[in-house]
């Protein structure tokens, strides 16, 4: 019996647990924060991407319009002279500076 | 297997690591019994392994013992807190074997599955930790023949279980 018990013992120490990784591996081989690390790096890729991709796309669109206006500012300079510096009248109160107010540098330059 | 150690002492960062590698693929094993997957079995191993390098717990006198007697605590834990969630199918084995095929190390894992728990405990202490009736006995706090008859049926049960390729002579 006792014969029996011992053979059965070495059959059994024949087999073998599993090997288990090295003490303090994280199962994957890689520790957590490099995981954020690299999440973090995608997220900074895509929103880089997104902010070119968006800023070139506006000026494109700029490019464009500046063009077709140049276009369309020499088509009227050629026929009609006088539309062409009312029209210049008009758009330099929108992009020159007013000298509406009391105190505006513009005002006090053209006092002097 | 009942623990209750009159003394605790903190054990060294190298006796930790060395009882790590001499006994850390026998404690999975052990703790894939209890009912977890191997990987699961795996991080519960390297929990209580942490927990005793970082001084959180302290081992008893019979070191290895304990071990074993947290492993288990731990993987009836860990089995407690993940029951909802999806049970992934046992294939992968836990035993290795030079010349058997799967299908016999997966009938001992069953087998291994259903021994009472001191019987089980009794069998892995001694067959791949190596300790004698004896030392388990004292590990234990357990009467050495108590011991020698949990592992005799053990034995037993595993020898009807796996049938007669664990009888031929080697």
């Amino acid at each position: 019996m006792e014969q029996q018990g011992d053979k059965l013992e070495r059959y059994l120490a024949e087999f073998q647990p599993r090997a288990v990784r090295k003490l303090g591996v994280s199962p994957k081989g890689g520790h957590s924060w490099q995981r954020w690390l690299a999440a973090a790096a995608v997220v900074v890729c895509c929103l880089g991407t997104g902010y070119w991709q968006m800023r070139h796309a506006r000026l494109k669109v700029k490019g464009m319009q500046l063009k077709s206006q140049t276009l369309l500012l020499t088509r009227i300079a050629m026929r009609d002279e006088k539309m062409f510096d009312q029209f210049l009248t008009d758009r330099s109160h929108n992009v020159l500076p007013s000298c509406q107010g009391e105190k505006s540098t513009l005002r006090v330059l053209a006092k002097e | 297997m009942r623990l209750l150690p009159l003394e605790t002492t903190k054990l060294t960062t190298e006796s930790v690591k060395k009882l790590y590698e001499k006994h850390g693929a026998a404690l999975a094993a052990y703790a894939c019994c209890c009912g977890l997957d191997f990987a699961s079995a795996e991080d519960v191993v390297q929990q209580v392994f942490l927990k005793l390098l970082q001084g959180k717990a302290a081992a008893a006198q019979a070191p290895l013992a304990y071990i074993y007697r947290s492993v288990r605590n731990a993987s009836l834990n860990h089995r407690r807190d993940h029951q909802r969630e999806t049970e992934v199918p046992r294939s992968k084995p836990w035993f290795t074997h030079a010349t058997a095929d799967r299908a016999t190390v997966l009938s001992l894992q069953n087998a291994l599955r259903e021994l009472p728990e001191e019987q089980r405990d009794a069998v892995f202490l001694r067959v791949w930790s190596g300790m004698t009736l004896q030392e388990i006995a004292e590990a234990t706090e357990t009467p050495l023949n108590t011991v020698a008859s949990r592992y005799r049926y053990a034995l037993d049960k595993l020898r009807s279980q796996l049938g007669p390729s664990s009888e031929k002579e080697r």
